[in-house]
Parts: C-alpha cells; sequence; structure tokens
C-alpha cells in the first residue's frame, strides 16, 4: 500500500493583555520566545528563520508576529493530530514561562484563526505529497473542500454581520476566489502554490481554507479524508466530476452560514446538492476502493469515522455537540446568550434590526475595508450606525432600545469566548470542558503526544531529521537546517532529505542544493 | 497562560485509527452529556469582566 505524507502548519495568536504598563513590546515577547525556545529545546537554526527541533518540526516567527509550529512530516492522520498536539504544548508551555517571567502580563496563546476586531486572519495550513498532475486538482477537489467544513469547521461568526450571525468557518469570508496562488491577498479555496520541498517530481498539495481545530475527531477526519481524496485522485479517479459546483465560492459561504445543514446548491450538471451529500459521494468514492493498493492502510478506520460523523450530521445526533468543534461552540454560545436574555429567535430579530440599522458599504472588497480601517484607525468591525435607521428598524421589530447595548455586550463576550475557546492551557474553555469529562473528541490510541514534543515520527525523512538535529544540538555543532537538507559548514557536509521518504543519513561533500523558498 | 502542572488526561474512547472496530461515535450516539452545565461553568471561568478590553488588547495582525 502505498504511504501517504502530509502535515499541519498552526500559527497561534498570541495576545498581551496589561494589566500595568510593561516596558516590553511585542516584537520583544516573540523575540523572548525565540530565546526561551533555543535555551529549553534541542534544535538547529533553520535557513530561512526560526529552528528545526529534535522532533523534526519547525518552529519561528511568521508574518504578522504569529508564532507557527509546523509538525514534522507524518504518515497517518493519527500522527499528525498527536504532533499538532505536541506542538500546542510546546508553545503553551514557553508561554507559560515567559509569563511566569513578566509580572504584570498576562499572556493569551490561542489556535483561534481570525480577529473580529481587526478583520484579520492567519492560517492553519495542511500539506500532502501527492504525484498527482496538479492540473486536475482544482476540479476533483474543490467540491470536497467546499463541503468538509460541516465537520472541519471550527466555527465563530461572521465578520461582515453587524449582528451575530454564526457561521461553522469563520474563515470562509476571508476567501476571495476559487483558485490563487496568493495566501495573504486574495485567498481562495484551493491554493495554487505547488512546492513540493522535495524531489521535483513530488508535488505538495498547499490547503489554505482550513481552521485550526481543537477536536481530535474533527482534526483526524480534516485530514484523513482530504488525503483519501487525493489518493484517489492521484490514482486516475475523477471523484469530483459529478459534483461539480457553479460557483464554489458561493456553494463555500452557504454551507458556511447554515448551521442546519439543509441548504443546497446548483450543481455544474444541473440539480442541487447539499454539503452532506457531496461529502457522502466522495466517501463512498473511496469506499469502493478499500483495499485497492494506492490507498494507505488507515483507509478503512478513517472511512468508518468519516461517515459516523455524516450519519451523525444527517440524524442531528446531539453527540455531535460534544465532537466537533463548530457543533460544540454553537451549543455552549447559544446556552451563553439565552442566558443572556437572548434566545436563538430574538438574537435573529436583533440581526435583522442591526442589518437595516447600520450603513454597509457592499461594494467594498475585504481588503478594502481592513486598508481603510488602517488608515483610519477604526475598527472595521463596528459598522457606522445611523441612529435613524436604526431607531425605525429596531421599532419594525417590537425591539427595545434600551436593550441594544446589552446585545453589543453580548457579542463583545461571544467574540471572547471564540478567542478563549482555543486557548491553549488548562485555562481555555474547550480544555476545561475536555477537563469536566463532557467532551467525545478524544481518539484512541493516539499515542503519547509528551513523546511527541521529542521523537519524530518514524516513517518519514523527519525521524532523520530529528536525529540529526538532536547530535548536532549536542555537539553544539553550528549547522543549518532545512525541510529537505541539513548543511554543516564545518566539515563541509550536506545531508540530503529530498526523498520524503528516506530513513537513513546520507552525507555528501557535494555542495548544498539552492536554499528553498518558503 | 496557565503556569500550573498539566492535569492527567481524562481517558479516551475507542474510535481512532488503530484499526479497532469497537466503540467510536456509534457508541457513543445516545450517551448523555452534561456538556451546557459544564459550559456555564467553563464560560464563567474563562469569560474576563471586560470583553472589550479583551478584544482590544487581543488585535491580531493579519499572518500567513
Amino acid at each position: 500500500m502505498r504511504e501517504r505524507l502530509f502535515g499541519i502548519e498552526t500559527e497561534y495568536a498570541l495576545s498581551v493583555l496589561r494589566s500595568e504598563r510593561s516596558a516590553d513590546g511585542d516584537d520583544d515577547l516573540l523575540r523572548a520566545l525565540m530565546g526561551r525556545v533555543r535555551q529549553t529545546h534541542p534544535h538547529l537554526p533553520a535557513h530561512h528563520s526560526g529552528v528545526f527541533l529534535s522532533n523534526g518540526a519547525r518552529l519561528y516567527v511568521d508574518c504578522g508576529g504569529h508564532p507557527e509550529y509546523c509538525t514534522p512530516e507524518c504518515t497517518s492522520p493519527d500522527e499528525v493530530v498527536r504532533h499538532v498536539l505536541a506542538g500546542d504544548r510546546i508553545l503553551g508551555e514557553l508561554v507559560g514561562q515567559l509569563a511566569g517571567d513578566r509580572r504584570g502580563l498576562a499572556l493569551v496563546l490561542s489556535k483561534v484563526n481570525v480577529d473580529y476586531g481587526a478583520l484579520t486572519t492567519w492560517g492553519s495550513h495542511e500539506s500532502y505529497l501527492h504525484a498527482g498532475r496538479p492540473a486536475v486538482l482544482p476540479r476533483e477537489l474543490v467540491p470536497h473542500l467546499v463541503s468538509r467544513l460541516i465537520y472541519t469547521g471550527a466555527g465563530g461568526f461572521d465578520i461582515r454581520h453587524p449582528g451575530l450571525c454564526f457561521l461553522l468557518s469563520p474563515r470562509v469570508p476571508y476567501l476571495e476566489s476559487t483558485v490563487s496562488g496568493d495566501s495573504t491577498r486574495n485567498r481562495a479555496i484551493f491554493h495554487a502554490k505547488d512546492e513540493s520541498l522535495a524531489r521535483p517530481t513530488d508535488h505538495r498539495l498547499h490547503v489554505i481554507c482550513g481552521e485550526s481545530l481543537c477536536s481530535e475527531r474533527a482534526s483526524l477526519l480534516r485530514v484523513g479524508a482530504t488525503a483519501l481524496v487525493l489518493a484517489l485522485i492521484e490514482a486516475g479517479e475523477r471523484p469530483g466530476h459529478s459534483v461539480a459546483l457553479v460557483a464554489p465560492l458561493e456553494a463555500m459561504r452557504t454551507f458556511a452560514a447554515d448551521p442546519e445543514l439543509v441548504a443546497a446548491v446548483p450543481l455544474a450538471g444541473g440539480g442541487q446538492i447539499t454539503a452532506e451529500a457531496i461529502q457522502r459521494h466522495y466517501l463512498e468514492c473511496v469506499e469502493r476502493h478499500l483495499g485497492a493498493p494506492f490507498l494507505p492502510p488507515w483507509a478503512e478506520p478513517v472511512c468508518r469515522a468519516w461517515r459516523e460523523v455524516l450519519d451523525g450530521l444527517r440524524d442531528r445526533a446531539p453527540v455531535l455537540d460534544s465532537v466537533l468543534d463548530w457543533r460544540i461552540k454553537r451549543a455552549i454560545f447559544e446556552q451563553h446568550a439565552r442566558k443572556r436574555g437572548f434566545p436563538r429567535d430574538v438574537v435573529a430579530r436583533w440581526n435583522d434590526a442591526l442589518t437595516g440599522g447600520v450603513e454597509r458599504a457592499p461594494e467594498q472588497s475585504l481588503l478594502e475595508r481592513q486598508i481603510l480601517a488602517e488608515l483610519s484607525g477604526v475598527p472595521p468591525c463596528f459598522p457606522r450606525v445611523d441612529k435613524k435607521r436604526l431607531k425605525a428598524a429596531l421599532a419594525d421589530a417590537a425591539l427595545d432600545r434600551g436593550r441594544l447595548e446589552s446585545f453589543l455586550r453580548l457579542r463583545r463576550e461571544l467574540f471572547e469566548l471564540d478567542v478563549r475557546f482555543s486557548q491553549v492551557g488548562d485555562d481555555g474553555l474547550f480544555a476545561r470542558l475536555d477537563r469536566a469529562g463532557v467532551l467525545h473528541h478524544h481518539l484512541e490510541g493516539l499515542g503519547d503526544v509528551d513523546a511527541a514534543r521529542n521523537t519524530p515520527p518514524p516513517g518519514s525523512r523527519a525521524s532523520v531529521r530529528g536525529r540529526v538535529v538532536r547530535m548536532l544540538a549536542a555537539r553544539r555543532e553550528k549547522a543549518v537546517c532545512d525541510w529537505s537538507t541539513v548543511v554543516r559548514p564545518k566539515t563541509g557536509q550536506c545531508l540530503d532529505l529530498s526523498d520524503p521518504f528516506v530513513l537513513e543519513e546520507r552525507w555528501s561533500s557535494s555542495p548544498p542544493p539552492a536554499p528553498e523558498p518558503f | 497562560m496557565s503556569t500550573r502542572e498539566r492535569r492527567p488526561e481524562p481517558p479516551r474512547p475507542p474510535g481512532g485509527t488503530d484499526g479497532s472496530e469497537e466503540g467510536g461515535l456509534d457508541a457513543l450516539r445516545h450517551a448523555g452529556s452534561d456538556l451546557l452545565a459544564a459550559a456555564d461553568r467553563a464560560i464563567d471561568a474563562a469569560l474576563s469582566r471586560d470583553s472589550a478590553s479583551f478584544l482590544r488588547q487581543s488585535r491580531q495582525a493579519g499572518g500567513e
């Protein structure tokens, strides 16, 4: 059976809550964070920035000041989930130590991917090694990426909405096209970048439309289902053909705003289809090939987990409220709103009134609004209110103007709770629920997460990289690491890791290849 | 961030990719959940007193 290879990049949000004025700026803290990594973890400097660790992972500070942890190359979905969690623990401990060093600062490290105040977003990208034809990928894969959010969505709110519009996937409003090679502007459902970071014959599918998740089951399906669909395509199957969509971006927006999962979108071949039906189609395509040599050994249990979740969504199984990130959030956010006096139907009335009462600029793109906000210093999530129109809209909806501030306070609380949900460490909302034993997201056989902080996956080049990092760091030998090479200036040797499945050290004295773009 | 020692991990129900047939979500289909009661307590503990201030101080630049 053919092995698959994949990994996840997690960009974290590091927030500094100052109870008193600190001399440290955010840049100082990020420098201190990386300094702490170098003090406490065996590492080699990465060629571009940051470090590679002894588990084969890379840790660095990405653009926008986001600490980013890239898992080592993993060969099964549960392995990548284990290494994502290991990254959480590494970063969580480092940030905890920094906070301990700096009295008066409270640091919040979160895996949330959107900022409701600044209208900004940052990524949790997936990488999949494959040998398929990149040209066929968008057509075959886009319907899967559009519809998988029914189990991969992190849950959150629509930044464009003046009220409280829950979305399965809050990153969707930031997507502006179906296919694009950009990742900071004009983000697309399908990211066309194809840097293999390996041999010229290898390709790397880079998925940027997803979000960081807390649920182990959802994380497993995010990677597992996508890798299986990719395996089908690589084998020459055309699973996307019969579910091609007329307007993928609009379809994704429709599905994201439909927590009842009843919305259907037009198919290119005629008719309409729901997100669940698209996913069931892809699942059945994979199931028809179970046992085929091009599928990995873990295909069957992933298909079983995939089917269970789709059946649960179809049957509106309450247990999913304790499994999937967006279902957990929706359940507890709605309860919090009820507790504050805003049950679902009342929130809907406030949403209608606020939509009619604020000055909207639909002709402006998100980017234009961000630029305007940057220039003016006005947070773009707080739309300008036309008081007369709002007063009339509230009167039409028979809503008490005196409750407006209560509704807006609820809105701010829920935005905070979204950040708190995926806060790394014991104080996070998800972590608190998990500790209370009310969630059913764990995976049996996930393995030792603590060990994964120092131990690379055994079945990929990450095992060699991790071993070499440990060896050279112990000798304090200066060397530079990259995904596909390690260079030792002292000896003039270069370790070739361009074969993603290489398990032996192959040092040579030849000059290192040109640096990889990143 | 908390600097407390990590608590023991909760027991893991079945359902991974180790090939086991038993368990999985089907086994939990009708499991009761105290999610909402626990959520009340968790939210009370997690939410700051001033969400506006929290959101202002936790502003993030875009990334990727």
